[in-house]
């Protein structure tokens, strides 16, 4: 598979996972950019046991972190979280869409990056570690207060239980 | 739809992925990852600046010369700063910088060393101001003393703190000759609200500026003790930020190995309200150079909630950060 069949077939996922570190599609579409011109430049010295979608992953956590660590490069969190009122079908998916991501950049950062990396990409909390270069303890631990976080700032009727497994009783729609 | 006992260990997860998933299906039209990328022009080792564009063979007689056209594409200078720029990040370094803000901001030397890839560094300023960071810890080096807020009231919503108290004297609280503040990375302060002082986390960040830049160029040689190259500026449009706009300009200078070896960027921010732009002149050295740090061995380690106590006889609220700037 040549680079431009790369970006074509698996460039769309790269991207949903930057909007969900980054929280907005202008930023998204920047820090992707970003990790493929990264990775297009050793695209060629590759080998055949490096996967392209684990190095890119790579690149974007690590630029990410970078942007973060940057003076001045915060984001605000966000003092209100917009309405989700729309008959359209469409338009609820936006305002759910939105609302989530608000909910997500009002982490911080590291725990926003342990919840996408384990619960959007799939990945093991020690392939967690090994990208954020952090403890599997670390990971273990900010994905927690990630999730209890995410849980207090996500409307209730939009999340009815978003637990670690030890919550019992069953929940009605 | 309601969900058994049995289900619900499964259902949180399975739902906060629903939402992640759905967080990401509003893609605006518009956005082609393609279209704007801008991929630098492949290339041969640092010190050739050319490439290999196409190779043309003539016809071979027995005896005749092979005829070959090579036609060499100078690499842009973009590309050759992000090579450089890319070369050693993730690799420990040293780095003697000054920042100054202005307008009337004196200039603020600092060294330090940081090791990206344990996540850790330290940076020292010449009054003995220190911070160390461990992954996501950070230890700041305190004064031996520090200003009781015994007796006064708490700041209102906004940050505001009240008058002083008729009569009212500071009391200094003495806090050991070697006193440090743990507390998380998540909660250091780099104190822009300083008047002369300012920190990077992570001085190689800074360079990410240039990968932003809409316009590198080449300025000619530049050297320094041992070493020998050349001087790129850049540029890079304003974008906004929570706090207003920021764009930022400079030079790096890359030596004959393809290593960064000075920075200098002006970050400018129309939109604030006090200093407008602010100068970083940072030096790298000592690339690969392992850097070893650990927590300071000291009886006088204070957490924000046993800072905060001590100073101000209240307790912190759980999670806030204690917020004591940078210098």
């Amino acid at each position: 598979m040549d680079f431009v069949d790369f970006v074509r077939r698996r460039g769309d996922r790269h991207l949903h996972t930057a909007v969900l570190l980054t929280g907005d599609w202008q930023a998204a579409q920047d820090l992707t950019q970003a990790a493929l011109t990264e990775l297009y430049r050793v695209w060629e010295r590759l080998d055949t046991g490096t996967e392209p979608d684990a190095y890119l992953r790579r690149i974007m956590v690590n630029t990410r972190r970078s942007w973060w660590r940057a003076r001045w490069r915060r984001e605000t969190p966000l003092a209100e979280i917009p309405d989700r009122g729309s008959a359209d079908d469409a338009a609820d998916r936006h305002a759910v869409a939105e609302v989530v991501r608000q909910a997500l950049r009002s982490l911080p950062p590291r725990q926003r990056t342990a919840l996408v990396l384990r619960y959007f990409e799939d990945l093991s909390e020690a392939q967690t570690a090994e990208l954020m270069r952090i403890s599997v303890g670390s990971v273990k631990t900010h994905a927690h207060r990630g999730l209890a976080a995410l849980r207090a700032s996500l409307p209730k009727d939009l999340l009815v239980v978003v637990n670690e497994g030890t919550e019992r009783g069953g929940v009605e729609r | 739809m309601t969900v058994s006992p049995d289900e619900n260990e499964e259902y949180g997860m399975a739902e906060l992925k629903h939402l992640l998933t759905v967080a990401g299906e509003d893609r605006p039209p518009g956005i082609d990852l393609l279209d704007g990328l801008d991929l630098p022009v492949r290339r041969r080792p640092a010190r050739r600046r050319g490439v290999l564009a196409g190779l043309t063979a003539g016809a071979v007689a027995a005896g005749a010369a092979v005829a070959l056209t090579v036609v060499w594409t100078p690499q842009s200078a973009q590309a050759t700063v992000l090579e450089a720029v890319a070369r050693n990040e993730g690799k420990p370094y040293h780095v003697e910088m000054v920042t100054q803000a202005s307008p009337g901001g004196d200039p603020f030397p600092l060294t330090g060393d940081f090791d990206p890839g344990s996540d850790s560094g330290h940076l020292e300023a010449p009054d003995g101001g220190r911070i160390i960071m461990l992954g996501d810890t950070g230890y700041q080096k305190l004064p031996e003393s520090m200003q009781s807020s015994r007796g006064m009231r708490s700041p209102d919503k906004d940050g505001k703190f009240p008058k002083v108290p008729k009569g009212w004297k500071p009391v200094m609280v003495p806090l050991g000759e070697n006193a440090w503040l743990k507390l998380p990375m998540d909660h250091v302060t780099w104190g822009f609200g300083s008047s002369t002082r300012s920190f990077a986390q992570d001085p190689q960040g800074e360079l990410d500026a240039i990968r932003k830049a809409d316009q590198v160029k080449e300025e000619g040689p530049a050297g320094g003790p041992g070493w020998t190259g050349e001087r790129y500026s850049f540029t890079t449009p304003a974008v906004k930020k929570w706090f207003g706009r920021e764009s930022s300009s400079g030079t790096v200078d890359i030596d004959s190995e393809g290593d960064v070896r000075a920075l200098d960027v002006t970050l400018t921010y129309p939109d604030a309200k006090s200093a407008t732009s602010v100068n970083f002149k940072i030096v790298f050295s000592a690339y690969g150079t392992p850097v070893k740090l650990s927590a300071p061995d000291t009886p006088d380690l204070y957490t924000e909630q046993s800072l905060h106590r001590l100073l101000t006889g209240r307790h912190l609220p759980a999670g806030a950060a204690y917020g004591i700037p940078i210098y």
